[in-house]
Formats: structure tokens, sequence, C-alpha cells
């Protein structure tokens, strides 16, 4: 005989719960609301000699899929879903300007690398490239390089195996100050670094010259990222506050 | 079975006159419908709550957190003032429906 995992009925009621919650179509308390209903349903299903695995498959079965439920309670509280989309793209634009400014960062220190192995490679009968080309080829193949990079250590992370950073996203949702605030740090500092990188690496490989004007340049784009995370920090905020209310 | 479009229509005015009978919460209102229709009204239990709340913007009925006999907390619902008056509406088109429905199919089949 097979001996049988205990089921605990509690915890199994907890991670249906957390399935719901990572909807914004459920306020907490309308999760109170249906947790209640669950229990009573699995209370009854018990008396009817159930098992409690057996009641809370039943009892879950009847409360309907999350697909559906998402979308009935999402019409009621349709405020807090367009919330949850606006911070989205917020966060998505953020992410998509973090993400060209490593890939100047990778540009820029691909460059040098390549122009060096143009001149050895030569030598054993390849044929050279010109420098118009190599950038152009380079830029071509960076940027899909560097969103599928950052593609597939977001799904690392957050997806498989263990969603290990869907508790730090839960965790930075319920911290407006601290997701603005990460981001700014995240989109600022990258994109210094790839003016850094361009300034020193690139450029120099450049036909035209770049004067001292060009940091300037990118300073002033620093109050764009500001703004940004003051508008995360802002819908963030709400977006909570309808969450719980 | 119903069909989803008479579920979707008959369940305010079952919600609403569930509620005459007394305040009451969502599994309970879902176990008297059930009762009540021999089992062939079993909604998604889950949609219901979005219909309840939808009511309660309307201020059709308002609703209350109690401690239950449980121990554990329950939303009860209560019928308001809104609520009767939209009840009787509807109970007067559905009775419409429904004696219109039942002259045409007390008719005996005509012999042509």
């Amino acid at each position: 005989m097979e001996t049988e995992t205990a089921f605990d009925l509690n915890l199994a009621i907890r991670r249906w719960r957390e399935d719901l919650a990572r909807s914004a179509a459920f306020r907490s308390e309308n999760l109170n609301e249906l947790e209640s209903h669950l229990r009573d349903s699995i209370d009854r299903l018990r008396a009817r000699e159930l098992s409690d695995e057996e009641a809370f498959l039943i009892a879950t079965r009847r409360v309907g899929n999350t697909q559906k439920l998402e979308q009935e309670f999402g019409k009621v509280n349709s405020a807090a879903v367009w919330l949850d989309r606006c911070l989205w793209i917020l966060v998505a634009a953020q992410l998509w300007t973090f993400i060209s400014s490593m890939s100047s960062f990778l540009l820029s220190a691909a460059l040098p690398v390549c122009i060096s192995l143009n001149e050895i490679l030569p030598g054993y009968g390849l044929p050279k490239i010109e420098h118009d080309w190599l950038q152009f080829v380079l830029s071509l193949i960076i940027s899909p390089l560097s969103t599928a990079i950052i593609a597939m250590l977001a799904w690392r992370f957050f997806v498989w195996p263990k969603r290990k950073g869907s508790a730090l996203i839960q965790g930075l949702l319920r911290q407006p100050g601290h997701l603005a605030v990460a981001l700014f740090l995240l989109c600022f500092g990258m994109h210094i670094a790839a003016a850094w990188a361009l300034q020193t690496w690139f450029y120099p490989f450049e036909s035209v010259r770049i004067r001292g004007g060009q940091w300037a340049m990118y300073l002033w784009q620093s109050p764009m990222f500001a703004v940004w995370a003051g508008l995360t920090y802002f819908v963030a905020r709400k977006r909570l506050r309808s969450a719980i209310a | 079975m119903l069909s989803k479009e008479l579920v979707a229509a008959s369940t305010v005015p079952l919600v609403l006159s569930v509620l005459t009978e007394g305040e009451t919460y969502g599994y309970a209102l879902i176990q008297r419908v059930r009762d009540l229709s021999n089992g062939r009204i079993g909604w998604t239990e889950g949609m219901l709550y979005p219909v309840l709340h939808w009511m309660e913007g309307e201020d059709l009925i308002e609703a209350e957190w109690r401690d239950a006999e449980t121990g554990r907390k329950r939303k009860y619902y209560r019928l308001r003032k809104e609520g009767r008056k939209a009840l009787q509406q509807e109970q007067e088109q559905w009775l419409t429906v429904h004696d219109t429905l039942s002259k045409l199919w007390k008719q005996k089949p005509r012999l042509t």
C-alpha cells in the first residue's frame, strides 16, 4: 500500500487564495468573502463524510474557475483593473528604456572587440568587413539579443522553476515608494552606464568625434526618468488603495 | 438547467426575493435557491458575488461583516427600500411573461 501524503487543507486554501490574489480584479474584501464561502462549502461537504481533499476539490470547482471569476469580478472592480493595467504599462515603458540603454552599453562594449578581431582575422584568410557594415550588423544583433537576455532572465526568475521572484514583485507592489525608486535607479543607472560606454568605447571609432557637450545631453534626459518614476509611484499607490478597499 | 442568458436575467430577482425572507450570506443564499429549484438552478457559485456587489453599489441591498456561529466572519446582505421597489418591478415583468406563456401553452393543439 502506498502511503498518501497528508493533505493540508489550510495550505490548499491559502494557495487557492494567492492564485486569485494575483489578479487585480479581486479586492481583498472579495477574497475574504470567497474564502468564507469556500470554507462553508467545505464544511458542508465534510459533514457528508468526504475527505478534506475531496471536499476542497469539489468546493473550489463549484466556486468556479479563476479565469471566469476574474472576468466577472473585473466588471465590478473595473477601476482597479484599469489602474493595474496603467501600472504595468508604466513599468513596461521603464523596462524598455532600461533594455535599450543596456543594448547601447553592450553595443559599445562589443564594437572595440569586433574591430580588433576584424584586424586579426583577415590574416587567416577571412574577408575584412568595413566599419560601417560592422556597426550596422552589430546593432542588428545586439538589440534583440539584449531583449532576449532580459526576457530569459525574467522567465527564469519569475516563472520557472519556482517563481522565486514573484514574492519580490508582490512585495514591491505593496511598497509603491520602493517600486518607483527601484525603477528609477535601474533606468537612470543603466542610462549613465550606457552614456559612459558610448563615450569611452563607441565614439572613438566614429568618424565624427563627440565633444564634451554630450554628457550634458545625457544628464538632460534624466528628469524624464524621475517623471516616469513619480507617475509609477502615484499609480501604484492608487492601485494599492483600491485593492485594499 | 437554465440557459446562460436566463441565469443572467434571473439572478437579480432571485437574490431580491430570497432576501425578502430576511438577511442572509452568499453561501446560504445559493443553497436556498438550489433547494427551492430542486437543484435545477445551479449557479457557478463564485459568480454570485460580483452580482451582489453590483447590487450593493446600486443601493438595492446593503451588507455587513459579522462573526458567524462558526467563529469565522461572514458578510450578511439585507434588502433596502430601493431593492423592494426593484423587486416589485421585476415581479410585474416576470409575471407578464409567465402569464402570457401559460396562456399560450394551455391552448390545445389545433387539428388542421
